[in-house]
Formats: structure tokens, C-alpha cells, sequence
């Protein structure tokens, strides 16, 4: 680079902060001559001395920035910044390098670029303006991530749509009547998370204001709203939900009360705000390691995109209103969805044969003992789409989704057990196979899955774009097995059977729907008017639900205790050495049996077993009746 | 009943548990019967008796009282660790009418010799700690709490030759000592008697043979476990030699080594890391509910450890006391006696206990192996 692209002599300004740069700026290798000179001299004689001033170099606070850039605009100098250590984000917006001897030779160069300056109530603003609440948008400069997030959060509690009258000017000349918790100016594009919304739509020189406004429904939305600003890619050009985005060459933002607003993280005016650009009003040397000059210069177009924001009889329930924690839904936002759970809900005739067919499969393969014909039955069985009709329901008090689902829920509760109840009657062996045994003890685990595959269930329902992992949900939960294990137990009379394959069925139901039930409301799909009266009679009969799992749920673990008790003890009987192996402890009713294999080097004989049974007796309990299997030591 | 009224019972009992209650204390009566427990409290083994004397503290603490309202109450007689010590204090608590009982905490050699004047003295005593299967014989006054050395040496015999599935083995013993030496014997019957080979026999005295130089012969023979009938001392040369020479092979002990150990060795401690013993307690089993209540209540009492010496002191003094409370004149000797011998179903600190009338106890036995000084259970037997 020659030396003509510098400026021969050049004043550099600075308050006591910025004084730390004089050294290295009268070090310079390009030969610039510098002249040091405190704010507090300039004060007294600033015409006299800028008069004849081409360009400044400055480093200071902020407000000594913005007195400079005032300046500027009275004597028409381009200014060279040399940010203070603190001041990244005054670095990173103007794409300065890192290292100080380069930031000298940036500030030094004769190639200032022109950028816009936007007066708001004819003060200068540099980055962004904040009016009301956007948390984790309006954070002063310089806040680390830590301090933005706390902030936020805190913030997110109290949030309130407040109404906002804006009128733009420009070719626009728009009157806009909305309601948002906070909105935005952003001046500077690169270094905030509000400017992360418009990044690709704006720059410092558009000649544009950009004002976003957010009005979320809930704190839910909010939340996902900023972590999609988090996670948004650069090249993502659209406008996240719960935004609006206006931009033009003059704005006014009027609030039914004053409200303060923040410039640049200063408390600096109230409303009525009236912003307007300077265009190209001010000359700053930018770093030109990334620095996109095309873009910088590109004149912007005037938009106005506030579909998401709240309007006609919408703005007026919502402004002035605390935002609440989930976010609420008509039913007319989502038509197709309420549809599809209205259709689920009903008795069809393809529900009744797949029921049945499901039934048919699952009672055969569970008789068979085969996995993969139960998994065939659980994908063929139609029950999830009423039950998660049902939790909506619920949420919503909608008595007929109600009535509608609690009625084809419980005919294909009485096809599938009647259908498995008349299998078990004709079929002439009836063996109480594996995958039957393994429906006969549901625990909390149970409802642990079943509060899951209640929450994908009805998450998968929300998002026609994941639809086809019902499937998955479906094989998790598998509603139709544990009837058919219930209708066996009716064939076979017998009571205990049908209890508990019934109660597993019962567990899923419920988990499934309140799962489900929450799942929506979290999602978004609460009516205006809630009611807590469905959510609290299903919440109960959860409750009692889980009770007897608990009970289950303990006693499984205190049965594999004492099992594994079991393979530690030894028995010495008549000088003969007994080795407990595999024990496992089966109820049949009355009596306790354990069934143990025993490792001996020795024969065996009765009078051993006599003295095993006494000290079985003795050590353990009377009523513990031992099968045993011995193994011989070769 | 009314339903409401029935219904509150059944929760009452429900939220109770159901079960039985621990009774609660006795109106105390006046009158005052005690307990004598012998125990070395001078002498090299003065922590070990020390120990004993927390242990019967401990449970006395809990249960003051017989069930009549009787107030128990401990004498300490210390015996030095010595044959005269103990027969000197046999005699001097044989002329305290009010003493119901004895416990006896003495090593099967210093037991053995007043065996034969049990009877002469008439008083009931229950070794805590002594093994020897002859202390019970030939007297009518002397039961065991712990089982005896033939059942040890069985049980350590067996669970290397059937659970390790090792086939030689070789035994070190203390010929000077009649438990030891017994133990040795039952253990090598035992062993030989299910295929398994004992490739040596060795006594140790250090002073005679180099330890080392035994040990690599051991090593070049291949032995693959060292059974250890020996004291305590002993066995941490032992395993200190085997450290010198780099040799890991498996070692058993018998019970009470690491409560020797950790009380009069303590900074040897390490040496017997990864060794199995035969003790009467693990560190890591689930206690009953007895046992829950001692060991919270050594805790409270003492800063010190609780070892296998506390526990037995702990049990026997309930034993000895449930003895007496079942006599109807609580310093009836004779009766305590009986009652003592007819010990059923005990709730120890891990398990039932019996004291037969032979005055053998039936417990379990159990196999650990020992982990940062503690008895980590292998095995239980029965």
C-alpha cells in the first residue's frame, strides 16, 4: 500500500480513557505527524480548530463518540475510531482488526466510507434504540451472554403487549396501530442479537431505519423465538414468528403512555420517537479484512412485514395484557389440525376393522410368543388418534371431542377384549407365554413410556412434517397388546390376569392423555378461556393410577433384591458344600416359591435336603418353599 | 364400628406399618441385677477389650431395663489377656451373688484351661470370641456365641476348592496355639477330603525361617492360594515378605483379623488389602433392624470404629440379658443358664442366632475379603 492512502498529519482526539493511545498513534509506521488533543481543549475553541480539519481519529466513551460524530456533521471531517479495550462492539461493527498497531493503520487511512447517522428525537443514535421490553433483544453494549441471559429470564416474567402507533415516512407514508412487548431500532448489523433478524436485509448505509417489533403469545413463544434466533443461519432470510419488521427512511412511534427510551443503552428520551436518517452523513474508516463494500453501499428498500403481529379485534384483547406462560390458540389458526383430531375422534368403520384386526394379530402373537407379530398388531391398532383427540379435548372443553373420543375409545376397548376373550375360549392350548407375563406387571417404568410416547404423540400430531413418527409411538406405547392380554385373562377367567393387563392399558391411557394434554397446551393450542377442571380429573386418576404401579414397581425390585441375595448365600448341610445359582422368586399366590440352582460336589441325598429345608426354614421364612435344580461339581 | 372410624384405622395401621413396635421402657423396679464381662483391659490387647466393653455399653444403653424393670447394669473385670487373669477374675465375680452372668472375652488357648472348672464355679459364660470346638466340652457353663473352628475350617476350605476352583493350596499354622493349630488341621481334613491338595504345611516362626525364602518355594511350586491359621501378626509378615519378594498370590485369614489388625496394626492396615477372611460380619451386608439400631448408637456413643469384637460384645450382652429377663429370680444362675443355652432365633446384627443346649451357636458364617480396611462380603453360608 503507498504511502498517498494515508493521511499526512492527522488530530487525534481523546478523553483521559483514550489517552493510552497517543504513544502508539505518534508511533506510527506510516509517518502520519499526529497532534494529541484532550476533548476539554477542543470544547473551548471547536470551530477554530476543526475548521480546517480533513480527519479525526477519536478514542473515548461513547458519548464522547457521539459529541465527535455531531462534530463531523458541523465541519465535515471523516473520523477514525480507535475503540477502548472494552468497546468490542464498537470494533466489531466497524470490522476493525484485532491487534492495535493495525487498528493505528485503519484509523490512519484516506479511505473513509460514508454511513447513515439516525436521529432519534434529534439525538444521535449509533447502534439501537429500545422502547419497552424485548429481553435478550435490548441488552445495553458491551453485556456479556451470561449477564443477557439472566436479564432476559428476569425480564421474561413480566412481559406486556403495549399498544404502538407508527407512522412511517418515505414512499410508504404508513399508519400502523399494534400491540408488542418492545420494539427495536437497529442501526448496526453485525453485532446484536436483534440485529441477527434483519442481518440480511439491512446495512449501515440503506438509508433505512430498521424497527422490529416482537409480541409474542406466551413466554413458551418467546422463548422459542429467541432460541431460533440463536440457532438461525446466517443465509435465513425469514422473519421468526411473533416478529414484525418495518423499515423505512422515517419513523414515529407513539404509545398511548410515556414510555422511556433507551439509545445506545443510555436512558436518553421518551415517546412520541421520531427517528429519521441522515443518509451518508457520516464518514468512518472501516477494517477491510471481511468488510463487504457492495453491500454497505447498496440503498435498502422500504418494507413493512407485521402479519405476526397483532391486529383489529386480536390487538384489542391483547394489548395492555400480561403475555401468559403458554400461549393460547383459535381454532381457526389451526383449522387443519382440529379437523384431523375431530375426524380421529369419531367411530368410523375402518376403525372398527382395524381394531378388530389388530386384536386378531396381537392375541396370536402373543400366544405365539412372537415379538415381531405383537409389533405388527401395535402398528395396525387405531386407538392413538382418539386418545390424543381426547387430551385435546380436555385442554380445550370441548365436550363433544370429549364425548366423541371417550366413546370410540371405549368400543375399541370392548372389541379388542371381547375379540381376544372369544380367541382364548376356542383355542384348545392356552399357555401363559413370555410376552403375556411381560404385560402382567406394570410399574411407573410403564407410565414413564407411556408419559413420553403421550408427549410425541401429541407433538407428531402438531407437525404434519414429522407425521410418520406415530409409528415409532405407536410400537412404544403399544395400546392394543395389553387388551388383548386383559381379554385373554377374561377367557380364562381368570380375575388377577385381566387386572393387571387391564391396569397397564389403563396406564397408558392416562399417561397418554395427560401427556398429551400438556404437550398441546405447551405447544400453543390452550382456548382464551381456560379451564383446569378436564386436566385435574385425568391429573387424579393418574394419581391413583400410580399408586398400585408403584406398588408393583417396588415389589419387582425387592423380589430381584432378595433374588440376588439369594446367589450370595451358601449352605452347609452335613459337611456338604451348597452353591446357590439363578434364583428367581415366583408368586403363585398362597405361597412364595423360589426356584435356585444348586451347585454341589456331593451326592445328595434326602437327609441333606431335610437339613436345607430346616435351615431354609430357619434363617429365612416358614412359608418359603424352594424348588431346586442341582448341579453337580464334575 | 363405624366406617370413618374403621377406615382410620386401617390407615393408622397402614402408615404404621403394620408391624410390631419396639416395647417401650420398663418401669424401673428397684432392683438391680448385673453383668460381668472379662476382657483384657490392660495388656497388649487392651483396644480389643476396650472395644468388647463399647460394644455391651452400647447395647446396655438401649435396653437398661428387663422386661420386670430390673435395672442391668455392666461390671468390667479386666483379665490382662492372661489364663490367670481370668480364672483370678472368674473368682472374684463367682462371690458377687448379684451377677446373673458372664462375658467372656478370651482366646480359645486361655479359655481351654479353665474349661474344666466351669462347673466348679456354676456361673454362666459366653465366649464371645474363642472358636475352639472344646470349649463347650466337658462343662455345662461355657457356650460359644461364635461358631467353632471346624465349621470355619470347612467353610474356608470348601469356598476356595468349590468357588475358586483351586487345587493347591498351602497352610500356614501356629503350633503353639490350640486354635490356630485346630483350625489348620480341620481346614487341610477338608480340603484333602474334596480333591484339593495342600503342597505344604508350614509353621511360622519367624525367628526360625526366613519367610521370603518359603515364599518363593511357594511361588516355584505353583501354589495358588495361602491359607493363614495364624495370628494376626503373623499374617502381616506374611504378607509383607510376599510384597518383597513381588508375589500376589491369594490369601485367607480367620475371624478377627482385621479387627486385630485395625486395632494394635493400624498403619499396617494395607498390607492385608485384597485378602479374604472368615469373620462373623460383612461391612457391606444390610443389617436387621437391631443391628441398625446398635451401630447408630455406637456411633452416637463413641468416636472410635466399631469392629467384629463390638458387634459380639453387643449381641451377647443381649443374648445374656434376654437369658436373664426370661428367669423369674433374675441372679438365678443356674436358671440363666438353661435359659442362655436355649437361646432361638435371635435377631443378631445380620441374621438369627441359636444357642443350642451344647452351648454351640448356629449362625452363618461369612467369606469377605477385605477393602480399605473393611469386610466386603463375598458369601454367606448358612
Amino acid at each position: 500500500m503507498s504511502e498517498s492512502e494515508y493521511h499526512a498529519s492527522v488530530l487525534f482526539v481523546h478523553t483521559e480513557e483514550g489517552a493510552v493511545f497517543v504513544e502508539p498513534l505518534l508511533a506510527n509506521r506510516i509517518g502520519t505527524t499526529i497532534t494529541p488533543l484532550h476533548i476539554d481543549d477542543l470544547r473551548q475553541q471547536p470551530t477554530d480548530i476543526l475548521e480546517h480539519v480533513d480527519h479525526i481519529v477519536i478514542a473515548g466513551d461513547l458519548k464522547f463518540i457521539k459529541e465527535m460524530v455531531g462534530y463531523s456533521f458541523e465541519h465535515h471531517f471523516s473520523i477514525g475510531i480507535l475503540p477502548l479495550p472494552y468497546q468490542k462492539t464498537i470494533a466489531g461493527s466497524l470490522y476493525l482488526p484485532d491487534d492495535l498497531p493495525s487498528r493505528v493503520e485503519t484509523a490512519l487511512r484516506n479511505n473513509a466510507q460514508p454511513i447513515d447517522i439516525i436521529l432519534c428525537n434529534d439525538q444521535i443514535l449509533l447502534f439501537k434504540a429500545a422502547i419497552g421490553r424485548s429481553p435478550m433483544l435490548d441488552n445495553p453494549l458491551e453485556t456479556s451472554r451470561l449477564r443477557m441471559l439472566w436479564d432476559g429470564l428476569r425480564k421474561l416474567w413480566d412481559l406486556r403487549l403495549q399498544p404502538f402507533s407508527i407512522s412511517t415516512g418515505g414512499d410508504t407514508q404508513k399508519e400502523i396501530s399494534t400491540a408488542a412487548c418492545g420494539c427495536t431500532i437497529v442501526q448496526q448489523h453485525r453485532t446484536s442479537l436483534a440485529s441477527r433478524l434483519i442481518a440480511n436485509d439491512s446495512s449501515a448505509a440503506d438509508g433505512m431505519i430498521s424497527l422490529v417489533l416482537v409480541a409474542p403469545f406466551s413466554i413458551i413463544d418467546y422463548a422459542r423465538f429467541v432460541f431460533h434466533l440463536l440457532i438461525r443461519s446466517e443465509s435465513d432470510k425469514t422473519l421468526s414468528q411473533s416478529t414484525g419488521y418495518i423499515k423505512s427512511p422515517e419513523i414515529t412511534i407513539a404509545t398511548e403512555k410515556e414510555m422511556p427510551v433507551e439509545i445506545d443503552g443510555e436512558p436518553a428520551t421518551t415517546t412520541p420517537l421520531h427517528c429519521q436518517v441522515l443518509p451518508l452523513a457520516l464518514r468512518v474508516n472501516f477494517g477491510e479484512t471481511s468488510f463487504d463494500k457492495a453491500r454497505l453501499t447498496a440503498r435498502g428498500k422500504e418494507r413493512i412485514d407485521i402479519k405476526a403481529l397483532p391486529a383489529g379485534k386480536e390487538l384489542a384483547k391483547a394489548k395492555n395484557k400480561k403475555i401468559p406462560f403458554f400461549t393460547y390458540a383459535s381454532e381457526e389458526r389451526f383449522k387443519e389440525l382440529f379437523v384431523s383430531l375431530r375426524s380421529d375422534a369419531r367411530i368410523h368403520s375402518f376403525f372398527v376393522v382395524l381394531m378388530l384386526l389388530s386384536t386378531i394379530l396381537a392375541t396370536t402373537g402373543l400366544y405365539l410368543d412372537s415379538a415381531s407379530v405383537i409389533i405388527g398388531a401395535m402398528l395396525l391398532a387405531p386407538l392413538m388418534g382418539p386418545i390424543v383427540s381426547l387430551a385435546m379435548g380436555i385442554l380445550r372443553q370441548d365436550e363433544s371431542l370429549i364425548t366423541r373420543s371417550i366413546g370410540t375409545i371405549a368400543l375399541g376397548v370392548v372389541i379388542a377384549l371381547l375379540t381376544a376373550a372369544i380367541m382364548t375360549i376356542f383355542f384348545p392350548y392356552r399357555p401363559v407365554t413370555g410376552e403375556m407375563q411381560a404385560r402382567l406387571s406394570p410399574t411407573v417404568l410403564d407410565l414413564i413410556v407411556a408419559i413420553t410416547a403421550g408427549a410425541a404423540g401429541a407433538y407428531t400430531k402438531s407437525y404434519k412434517e414429522i407425521l410418520q413418527s406415530l409409528a415409532g409411538v405407536a410400537i412404544a406405547v403399544a395400546l392394543v397388546p395389553p387388551l388383548a392380554v386383559a381379554g385373554i385373562g377374561i377367557g380364562r377367567h381368570d380375575p388377577v390376569f385381566f387386572g393387571q393387563a387391564f391396569l397397564l392399558f389403563s396406564t397408558n391411557l392416562v399417561g397418554i392423555t395427560l401427556a398429551a394434554t400438556f404437550t398441546f397446551r405447551v405447544i400453543g393450542f390452550s382456548p382464551a378461556v381456560k379451564s383446569k377442571r378436564g386436566i385435574a380429573i385425568v391429573f387424579f386418576i393418574l394419581l391413583l393410577i400410580t399408586i398400585p404401579l408403584y406398588l408393583t414397581y417396588h415389589e419387582i425390585l425387592e423380589t430381584r433384591e432378595f433374588e440376588q441375595r439369594w446367589e450370595e448365600e451358601r449352605f452347609y448341610v452335613n459337611g456338604k458344600y451348597l452353591i446357590i445359582q439363578n434364583a428367581l422368586l415366583k408368586d403363585y399366590g398362597e405361597k412364595d416359591v423360589l426356584i435356585v440352582d444348586i451347585v454341589s460336589r456331593d451326592l445328595l441325598e434326602r437327609d441333606d435336603l431335610e437339613e436345607l429345608r430346616r435351615k431354609v426354614r430357619y434363617y429365612f421364612s416358614s412359608e418359603l418353599v424352594i424348588r431346586a435344580n442341582v448341579i453337580y461339581i464334575p | 364400628m363405624p366406617k370413618v372410624l374403621y377406615n382410620l384405622l386401617l390407615i393408622f395401621f397402614i402408615f404404621t406399618g403394620g408391624c410390631e413396635q419396639p416395647s417401650s421402657p420398663s418401669q424401673p423396679n428397684g432392683s438391680v441385677v448385673r453383668i460381668a464381662i472379662v476382657a483384657p483391659l490392660s495388656g497388649p490387647d487392651q483396644k480389643s477389650g476396650e472395644n468388647v466393653v463399647s460394644g455391651a455399653q452400647t447395647n446396655l444403653t438401649m435396653f437398661p431395663y428387663l422386661g420386670d424393670g430390673t435395672k442391668v447394669e455392666l461390671v468390667a473385670e479386666d483379665n490382662g489377656g492372661t489364663k490367670e487373669g481370668t480364672l483370678s477374675a472368674l473368682k472374684r465375680i463367682h462371690e458377687q451373688k448379684d451377677i446373673a452372668g458372664v462375658l467372656l472375652m478370651a482366646k480359645s488357648d486361655i479359655i481351654l484351661p479353665i474349661v474344666p472348672l466351669a462347673d466348679h464355679y456354676q456361673i454362666p459364660i459366653l465366649a464371645l470370641i474363642a472358636t475352639h470346638p472344646d470349649i463347650t466340652e466337658g462343662n455345662d457353663f461355657i457356650a460359644q456365641l461364635g461358631f467353632d473352628d471346624i465349621y470355619q475350617g470347612a467353610i474356608a476350605a470348601l469356598y476356595i476348592r468349590d468357588e475358586m476352583l483351586i487345587d493347591r493350596v498351602a497352610v500356614f499354622s501356629d503350633p503353639g496355639n490350640v486354635h490356630y493349630s485346630y483350625l489348620a488341621r480341620e481346614f487341610m481334613r477338608k480340603f484333602s477330603s474334596v480333591g484339593g491338595e495342600v503342597a505344604r504345611h508350614l509353621t511360622v516362626d519367624p525367628a526360625q525361617i526366613d519367610l521370603r525364602v518359603v515364599l518363593e518355594q511357594l511361588r516355584e511350586d505353583e501354589v495358588q492360594v495361602l491359607y493363614l491359621a495364624v495370628n494376626p501378626e503373623n499374617v502381616l509378615q506374611i504378607a509383607k515378605a510376599a510384597r518383597e519378594i513381588s508375589w500376589n498370590p491369594d490369601m485367607m485369614g480367620s475371624d478377627g483379623l482385621l479387627s486385630t489388625i485395625f486395632l494394635q496394626y493400624g498403619e499396617d492396615i494395607g498390607f492385608v488389602n485384597g485378602m479374604m477372611a472368615t469373620d462373623f460380619y460383612s461391612t457391606n451386608l444390610p443389617s436387621t433392624e437391631y443391628g441398625r439400631r446398635v451401630i447408630g448408637k455406637f456411633k452416637k456413643l463413641y468416636s472410635e470404629r466399631g469392629t467384629t469384637y463390638t458387634a459380639l460384645a453387643s449381641e451377647g450382652t443381649s443374648i445374656l440379658q434376654q437369658a436373664i429377663d426370661r428367669c423369674e429370680t433374675k441372679t438365678d444362675r443356674n436358671c440363666v443358664n438353661t435359659t442362655l443355652r436355649d437361646t432361638d432365633e435371635f435377631e443378631g446384627l445380620f441374621g438369627k442366632i441359636s444357642i443350642h443346649r451344647d452351648g454351640k451357636a448356629e449362625r452363618p458364617i461369612f467369606v469377605n475379603i477385605i477393602k480399605d480396611g473393611k469386610l466386603e462380603f463375598l458369601v454367606k453360608v448358612y
